[in-house]
């Protein structure tokens, strides 16, 4: 091996990731290369540099905090799920009026439909009713 | 050890919630360690460890005793912070050369304590936080799983999804890196 076959090899040397023939092929090379074993002391350098900054402060918090998190999201989901049966409710309770509409559309008598037409139009309110006293304005409104 | 966090993971996935308060104390550390250094402290630690956590907490029913448990774990962070916190921070930061100089009077081989040559190791362990947070993200990633969480080369190209000897070269490009960024100190 070269030099340069070497040096990609110098990490996981240092990193026991050698098969056993590449470990001793990589020693060999150290003890006769000044320049890769160089290579090899500022590696090691870096390591070492790297386990001086391996430890994170943490707050005393953090696992309340994320089983408060674990607890709000549960709820939510749960929200969620209360949420989908009350729209399914609604659904079923849309279908059964839409379904008695086309009942009453389909059943009632001619002069019953008549009778209850003005019903389908908001401003009309039958002469008498509580609405056509209680609004003044609708009683000037030409029927 | 490995089959107590099983037993765990299977109370945690009935939505025992003393049962991953426990998961939760056992790998912090680990994890913040992790998150901490892939961010540089940039975005909040600690709320994407806790992310994680709440991840892990809804994906329990999928874990397989088969896989060990801190691998697993580790999968999920190195998803989360390979597809959700590379958009947050997507412009590149360039290390102060002069910072890097002023710091590069110093000699990091262990000596005798002084008061000076503590404060000088610290700005270098800053200076190498920033650079370890800069190295592109697979690079970053397996040097962080490597040499802070202690997954082996096979370990980690399981996590990340690749063969060892990409591990391997990741690893090795990720140190000639930080050695280049350093090389005025080493
Ligand atoms: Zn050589």
């Amino acid at each position: 091996m070269d030099c340069n076959n070497i040096r990609n090899k110098l990490s996981a040397y240092l990193d026991d990731e050698l098969s056993f023939r590449d470990r001793e092929v990589v020693e060999k090379h150290l003890e006769l290369c000044p320049a890769c074993a160089r290579e090899k002391k500022s590696l090691f350098l870096l390591s070492s540099l790297m386990d001086e900054i391996a430890a994170e402060d943490i707050s005393p918090f953090f696992t309340e905090k994320v089983i408060s998190s674990v607890k709000t999201d549960s709820r939510q989901t749960s929200k969620h799920h209360s949420l989908r049966s009350a729209l399914a409710c609604l659904g079923i309770i849309v279908l059964m009026l839409a379904g008695a509409g086309i009942f009453g559309s389909h059943y009632l008598n001619r002069d019953e439909r008549d009778e209850y037409a003005y019903l389908s139009n908001f401003d009309d309110f039958p002469p008498d009713s509580f609405s056509y006293i209680l609004i003044p304005s609708l009683r000037g409104k030409s029927r | 050890m490995e089959e107590l966090e099983s037993k765990i993971m299977i109370e945690v996935a009935k939505g025992n919630l003393s049962a991953f308060r426990e998961i939760v104390e056992r790998y912090q550390k680990p994890l913040m360690n992790f998150v901490t250094k892939f961010t540089g402290n940039k975005s909040m630690p600690e709320d994407i460890a806790q992310e994680v956590f709440l991840r892990a907490f809804k994906a329990a029913k999928d874990y397989r005793p088969r896989a060990k448990f801190k691998t697993w774990l580790f999968t999920i962070a190195t998803n989360y912070c390979l597809n959700e916190i590379r958009d947050s921070k997507n412009s590149p930061q360039y290390i102060d050369l002069f910072e890097l100089n002023e710091a590069g009077f110093l000699a990091i081989a262990p000596d005798t304590y002084s008061p000076e040559k503590e404060f000088e190791k610290k700005e270098l362990g800053d200076i190498l936080r920033k650079a370890i947070a800069n190295l592109p993200e697979k690079q970053k990633i397996a040097v962080l799983l490597q040499k802070y969480n202690g997954f082996s080369y096979e370990e980690i190209s399981h996590i990340m999804g690749c063969s060892v000897s990409a591990v391997e070269s990741l690893i090795q490009r990720a140190r000639q890196n930080l050695k280049r960024t350093l090389s005025s100190c080493l």
